[in-house]
């Protein structure tokens, strides 16, 4: 989980990592982790409209066994909290957290004076890598969230930066 | 209108009706006699109010009266509970519905005291019951004698508060 300049393991690779890191970016596995609204944000994501499947993240596996990355989309209630840091706990390294939604980063529109039920966002408890604002975030802000971690990873981002404003929609990397 | 009557006959044979009335003096001095009902049955605009018949009781009706709604078709919609803290009292609300040709929808309430709030259970005679009783018991405090797991339904395992009291802090 470790940045280009920390070394993340005991053995080092070398170019092998970056090149390790890329094939690591391009296929993360998301694991089905909706809990509320943004849920559906995120099936509408993995739907044929939006299409994570080019990314290389259709494959929502329901075992944490088999994930890299763990999308908290939606309210993290008191109730549920354990069963998240469980799962977060199964799954192998190396692993990524994306917080979806206004809930999972901050409480969202349950954070108030007598909030008795809602944890105040994923990070009270999770290490979170890439914040997604949104109530619920659009499926193309979900795709820029994975582009995002992507970019943690590998320290490049796949698609330039498109500015918006400029005539046309000049496209600058 | 059929169901509506001979729901409305059916459970006023099961609820006695007991008013109470108040006497007040209008502007010219003369006394009128207000009659408010504390317990029965009564028919209710449901364009207003959402159900057909609004049914006041007490906690001994509970039971006879969810047998009664059982035979005839009816099942319940929700229990809830209501925290009226000025009165010192609690309410449970029950909403039984029917719905065929002739529709009628029925809400029960039932006063109860606020300390050690109890009431029998109706989840032997409607399952359903079973988890809006813990919910209702998660959020008010309310005992259902009788209910065969109290336990939280939706606050985590070890919460010893309830939260929709009116008095209550986090």
């Amino acid at each position: 989980m470790g940045t280009e300049k920390i070394p993340s393991s005991i053995v080092q690779f070398g170019v092998l990592d970056q090149v390790l890191n890329l094939a690591r970016a391009n296929s993360l596995w998301p694991m089905t982790f909706g809990l509320a609204c943004c849920a559906i944000e995120m099936m509408s994501a993995g739907g044929s409209r939006f299409d994570l499947a080019r990314f290389g993240a259709e494959v929502f596996r329901p075992s944490p066994r088999q994930c890299d990355v763990m999308i908290v989309a939606g309210t993290i209630t008191h109730k549920m909290a354990p069963a998240v840091k469980t799962l977060y706990d199964q799954m192998s390294e190396p692993k990524w957290v994306i917080a979806m939604g206004n809930c999972a980063i901050s409480g969202g529109p349950f954070k108030f004076e007598g909030n008795y039920s809602v944890v105040e966002g994923a990070d009270q408890f999770l290490p979170v890598d890439v914040y997604i604002p949104g109530c619920p975030p659009r499926p193309e802000a979900l795709i820029e969230g994975l582009l995002t971690l992507e970019e943690k990873i590998t320290g490049k981002r796949r698609w330039p930066r498109r500015d918006a404003g400029k005539q046309g929609g000049a496209v600058h990397g | 209108m059929a169901r509506i009557e001979s729901t409305e006959q059916l459970l006023a044979q099961i609820v006695a009706r007991e008013v109470t009335v108040s006497e007040t003096k209008d502007k010219e001095g003369e006394v009128k006699k207000t009659e408010t009902l504390v317990q029965g049955v009564s028919t209710v605009d449901y364009a207003k109010a959402g159900v057909n018949l609004d049914v006041l009781a007490s906690t001994e009706h509970v039971v006879p009266i969810a047998e009664a709604m059982a035979e005839n078709g009816f099942f319940v919609e929700a229990v809830t509970g209501v925290d009226w803290i000025k009165d010192d009292q609690m309410e449970v609300i029950y909403d039984y519905n029917r719905m065929d040709k002739e529709p009628c929808r029925v809400a029960v309430r039932v006063r109860i005291a606020r300390s050690a709030p109890a009431i029998p259970t109706i989840s032997s005679i409607h399952p359903g019951a079973n988890w809006h009783e813990r919910e209702t018991h998660d959020f008010f405090g309310i005992k259902f004698q009788g209910h065969p797991d109290l336990s939280p339904i939706l606050l985590p395992e070890d919460a010893d508060f309830h939260p929709l009291l009116k008095d209550f802090k986090p």
